[in-house]
């Protein structure tokens, strides 16, 4: 008996030090993650229930934020630009970064180069790009507005007309993307030749070997880019912040959102709220209205991936 | 006995240990700064002179070119109270967003820079300490008499009263201005245009209406290739809307005037500048240039901004722009004019561990004999004492040539209509005032107004944005 008790807690006693040796290693991460993001977010659900203006302590108030938040009126504009902005840039963001990856796949001369090239723009800051983008889409004497009177067309506002702006934001946003098209890359690289081969002798043409063996086997990649598509678009708030304040605080803040609110995207009327008016409290349960929403979303694409997503190692019964 | 190797696992064991308590340690607060007060008692008041050296943190936000300036001042304090050492800390940007943060980890500086549109709210929240009894106590010293007095009125807040200038002192101006125009020489004369006499002191909207129409220029098209000035946003058109006899808010600051037949009709004066008049460009006329560009390159002829601007305009070689300051134009009925002024202030912070020093550091920034140096610190804006205010701003050597006319406009300055609600106001206005500018909506004036009045009549009374907005 006491040989098969010493046996049990020396074997418990080395699987805890196994364990503990295993966290030692991932700690960096652990407390990087506890104190950056998982306190933080325990603290913000906290405030979500105050009215808390940063320099007084938080005053507890219920549900009064949540409440309001279904009557905000702002609100309701700030999601319908966020959700037209997403809905429109992630199917077009992945789109372009696919056909754009599909191009740096060639075994062409100077392929590494081309790939470069595509890369640079996503490692620009965002501030000089929406700055860039500025002057490119200036109403007066923009390059935009020039290539359009090559066209026939008349100069446009851009920035300045409530209906182009958002439009003129989502092309912006297409020269970023470098990072989506490299993880297409790696997954092109990844389909292996003997399935393109298969397919030939099969008698598929080009077409076909795409359809039905390149899209299947990068369909995980597809889908990675699509949920991280996702969680992006709807945080915007850089450029938008840019292009309306010029990026100062004070008295350009008040503005934030463009002509007729066409920019207020929801990411920054949730710093209106908590840096403009000193509503943190506020701003605090908009963050966790918005973590809601970006969460559904993910768990309905979990929920459709299983009907179009091909994961090699998968069993499917 | 074996000798015992270092495993891998006692190497994380000891790094692990060795990391917590590194990290506990640097944790841990600092030591409390130990200083024994010793009094004196001289005839009239109690000073507390410390016996150790205590540090002073004051906050500031001035352009770059003024932390110099500031920095001198804060040295020959140290210098003459040796007891005291001032660590000033420069914020370039955002400073009222830096500062609650530091309010938040609880670390407010001992006497901070304070702008008067955001300083109701500060009061309200309780981030300023209450002056009036040091003003009271040192009022022969402080020489109230040669503060402007409307500079000191931004400054004084009342938590029951809510209206700035009335209740006790939380602070005190320093330096700032009012907003007047400035104009390009080389356009008024390309339009042949005369400026008024007297830089303006007598000309009236009526007056100001013909130049504006004279200096305007357009293409063949119609395209606007020059404009009298750029339409100004914010709170910019107060001195318009004002003259003409126009209120953004009721005395008693609980309502909003601008639905008033007087302030629908002092609006529309200024909308029909664009509109009708078109005198001032459209929104997107000349975008992407800023003022300054518009100005140094001739395409609009005038430009209503403060003191701070003059850097700015003398850093541009005069043969490639000459301007000079007119006042602002009369009502052509009433006689009457008002311009913003707006000036900066500094006070101690409330949770100040020495607030008598603080108090004391307050009383240098603002002695006449510094505030030459304040005021030119501060983007060369007008000093708040009348004493200082020549020395402190005219400089003959350089443009424009009437300089006195921001000095000679004290008698038509005018508050702003700040509450403790200031950001949440603009949001409510700019909705439908950029609706009204627009020339592709052009809200009418008392539709646009009697919405706006919706809105802030509602701030004003419950303290928040109503939700249906």
């Amino acid at each position: 008996m006491s040989a098969i008790a010493t046996k049990l807690f020396g074997q418990r006693a080395l699987r805890w030090r196994e364990a503990l040796t295993g966290y030692v290693f991932i700690s960096p991460f652990l407390v990087g993650f506890l104190w950056f993001t998982a306190i933080p977010m325990a603290i913000a659900l906290y405030l979500s229930f105050t009215k808390y203006r940063i320099i007084k302590p938080p005053e507890w108030v219920g549900l009064r934020n949540f409440v309001r938040l279904a009557q905000d009126e702002r609100i309701r504009v700030a999601l319908f630009n966020t959700f037209f902005y997403a809905g429109i840039s992630v199917p077009l963001y992945l789109v372009t970064a696919f056909v754009a990856s599909l191009a740096m796949n060639l075994k062409i001369r100077g392929i590494r180069w081309y790939r470069t090239i595509f890369y640079l723009p996503s490692v620009t800051p965002a501030v000089a790009s929406a700055m860039l983008w500025l002057w490119i889409f200036n109403p007066q004497w923009g390059l935009a507005n020039q290539a359009v009177k090559l066209f026939g067309i008349r100069p446009q506002d851009w920035f300045m007309d409530p209906q182009l702006a958002k439009p003129c934001l989502i092309f912006m946003g297409l020269w970023g993307v470098g990072p989506t098209m490299i993880i297409f890359l790696a997954g092109l690289q990844g389909v292996p030749e003997s399935l393109y081969e298969a397919a030939m002798i099969d008698g598929a043409g080009s077409w076909g070997r795409f359809w039905n063996v390149t899209v299947p086997i990068i369909s995980p990649v597809i889908f990675f880019n699509l949920i991280m598509g996702i969680m992006g678009s709807f945080q915007v708030f850089t450029t938008a912040f840019i292009i309306t304040t010029g990026g100062g605080g004070g008295a350009r803040s008040y503005g934030a959102g463009g002509v007729l609110d066409c920019l207020l995207f929801y990411v920054l009327y949730i710093w209106q709220q908590g840096f403009s008016f000193h509503r943190m409290g506020y701003a605090c349960a908009m963050g966790w209205l918005l973590l809601t929403i970006i969460l559904v979303l993910t768990v309905i694409q979990f929920r459709l991936q299983e009907r179009w997503v091909y994961y090699e190692a998968e069993r499917r019964l | 006995m074996a000798e015992r190797k270092l495993t891998r696992r006692d190497f994380l064991r000891i790094s692990a240990t060795t990391a917590l308590g590194a990290a506990a340690a640097a944790c841990a607060p600092a030591a409390p700064q130990i200083v024994e007060v010793v009094k004196e008692v001289p005839v009239e008041k109690v000073v507390e002179k410390p016996k150790e050296v205590i540090e002073l943190r004051y906050s500031f936000s001035f352009a770059v070119g003024g932390k110099a300036d500031m920095d001198h001042l804060c040295e020959v304090y140290s210098e003459e109270n040796p007891y005291v050492n001032i660590k000033p800390l420069y914020i370039a940007e955002r400073y009222e967003e830096q500062l609650e943060m530091m309010a938040a980890a609880g670390d407010v500086p001992d006497v901070m820079y304070c702008a008067d549109e955001n300083f109701p709210y500060y009061v309200e929240q309780g981030l300023y300490l209450n002056l009036q009894p040091y003003v009271e106590q040192y009022e022969e010293e402080l020489q109230m008499d040669d503060f402007i007095p409307i500079t000191l009125t931004m400054f004084r807040w009342s938590p029951e009263i809510r209206i700035m200038g009335q209740g006790d002192y939380y602070g005190l101006p320093f330096s700032g201005g009012p907003i007047l125009w400035y104009y390009n020489i080389d356009v008024f004369e390309d339009a042949g245009v005369e400026p008024p006499p007297n830089s303006g002191w007598d000309w009236d909207m009526n007056d100001f209406l013909e130049v504006c129409k004279k200096v305007a220029k357009f293409d063949d098209a119609g395209n606007m290739t020059r404009g009298a000035f750029p339409l100004p946003g914010w709170i910019y058109p107060m001195p318009f809307i004002r003259t003409m006899g126009g209120r953004y808010l009721t005395e008693d600051k609980k309502k909003c005037a601008m639905n008033t037949p007087e302030s629908v009709s002092a609006i529309q004066f200024f909308m029909d500048l664009r509109h009708k008049h078109r005198v001032a460009p459209r929104a997107v006329e000349f975008a992407g240039m800023g003022s300054t560009d518009l100005f140094r390159e001739g395409k609009i002829a005038m430009n209503i901004t403060g003191p701070w601007w003059l850097p700015t305009l003398r850093a541009i070689p005069r043969d490639v722009l000459r301007f000079d300051l007119l006042h602002f134009p009369k009502n052509p009925e009433t006689g009457e004019r008002m311009v913003r002024s707006t000036y900066d202030g500094i006070t101690v912070g409330a949770g100040s561990r020495y607030p008598e020093a603080g108090w004391e550091f307050v009383m240098h920034i603002v002695d006449p004999k510094n505030q030459p140096i304040v005021a030119r610190a501060d983007e060369h804006s007008l000093s708040c004492r009348i004493s200082a205010l020549e020395s402190g701003f005219l400089s003959p050597d350089e443009p424009p040539e009437h300089q006195e006319v921001f000095i000679d406009s004290q008698p038509y300055w005018a508050l702003q209509p700040i509450t403790e609600y200031w950001p949440q106001m603009w949001t409510i206005i700019d909705k439908y005032w950029e609706q009204m500018v627009l020339e592709d909506i052009q809200m009418d004036v008392a539709e646009a107004t009697a919405k706006i009045c919706e809105g802030l009549d509602y701030l004003l009374e419950q303290g928040e944005i109503p939700a249906k907005y």
